[in-house]
């Protein structure tokens, strides 16, 4: 009984996993690169509105607007990246970018993660290079003994 | 420091980060918008169907977005309405975001008009120029057509009281001598 209520919630989830994608309206493109410059660009800008999503998975109408948006930059205007990046974070800031850029105010942001790592290392041949002293002290205590 | 307490201590400084993280709103997204020159609306007043140049203002004023769909706007309508009434001199510019002409109008005729001019923005084109993420939001901008400040979400007697008025006095001040 409790097997077949799981794979029933299950199949629940599944349910809502299928319509969470069907969000996208369709454009038409004039070549490959602009589709998959929309589609790289739209997984890339955070939907502001529910702050989790990118404008991609977002049904919220602001996401549709600068979906619609991007989707004219693209193929009406030629916009290339650094054009569309340079067009939303002027409107919404740095944080439409789920990529943040490397600058002073989120230095610590990108380099943290490599002093963590860096210390984590140091912390760890420490710590076996103690251990080894401590056995081979206890060893030769044992020895002359 | 010795062997036991510094990992104490760095897990004592991430408990800190974390906790002051959390508290954060994460709503609060700051607006790119604030020091820089306010984006230029030119569209018809709403209700005048005079043309209307946001570079033609030359004193401070108010962009406060709206819709007839938002109960945000509902909420601050009234406060809005008095402060219209206390600073008569005081410009305050709807923005009419992603709404129907007659609902918007019904809206105001119902439930009275704050505003200097309406600005009528059906598709939301002038809310993204402003950057707007939803509504109600207010921007004021001051005479030379810098955004000082945003409130996002309904003003409040006190958020009026705290910090919009405030803002304000002190802008007319600078403009003054």
């Amino acid at each position: 009984m409790k097997r077949f209520l799981m794979l029933v919630l299950l199949g629940v989830m599944g349910l809502f996993a299928v319509t969470l994608q069907a969000v996208v309206e369709t454009y038409e493109f004039d070549n490959s690169e602009q589709k998959l410059l929309y589609q790289q660009m739209a997984r890339e800008l955070r939907c502001v509105v529910c702050q989790n999503q990118n404008i991609l998975e977002s049904n919220a109408p602001l996401a549709q607007d600068l979906r619609k948006q991007l989707y004219q930059m693209i193929r009406y205007q030629q916009a290339d990246e650094k054009q569309i990046i340079e067009f939303m974070v002027q409107r919404y800031g740095d944080f439409v970018l789920y990529r943040p850029p490397l600058q002073a105010n989120t230095l610590i942001l990108w380099v943290a993660p490599f002093l963590m790592l860096l210390f984590s290392v140091y912390w760890v041949i420490s710590y076996v290079r103690q251990t080894q002293t401590l056995a081979q002290q206890q060893q030769e205590n044992k020895q002359d003994d | 420091m010795n062997k036991t307490t510094w990992p104490l201590t760095i897990f004592g400084g991430l408990v800190v980060l974390f906790v002051v993280g959390l508290m954060l709103n994460p709503k609060h997204v700051p607006s790119p918008l604030i020091g820089k020159p306010a984006p230029i609306i030119q569209a018809q007043d709403f209700i005048s169907q005079q043309p209307f140049d946001s570079t033609e203002l030359n004193q401070a004023w108010l962009l406060n977005a709206w819709a007839s769909w938002c109960s945000g706007c509902y909420l601050e309508h009234e406060h809005l309405l008095s402060l219209a009434k206390t600073q008569p001199g005081l410009v305050i510019v709807g923005l009419n975001y992603k709404d129907k002409a007659a609902e918007a109008q019904q809206w105001l005729a119902q439930h009275g008009n704050p505003y200097t001019k309406v600005v009528f923005d059906p598709d939301g084109r002038i809310g993204m120029d402003w950057g707007l993420i939803g509504t109600p939001e207010t921007f004021l901008i001051d005479a030379q057509g810098r955004v000082v400040d945003k409130w996002m979400g309904a003003l409040t007697p006190e958020r009026i009281a705290q910090s919009l008025l405030p803002a304000l006095s002190k802008l007319n001040q600078q403009d003054a001598p």
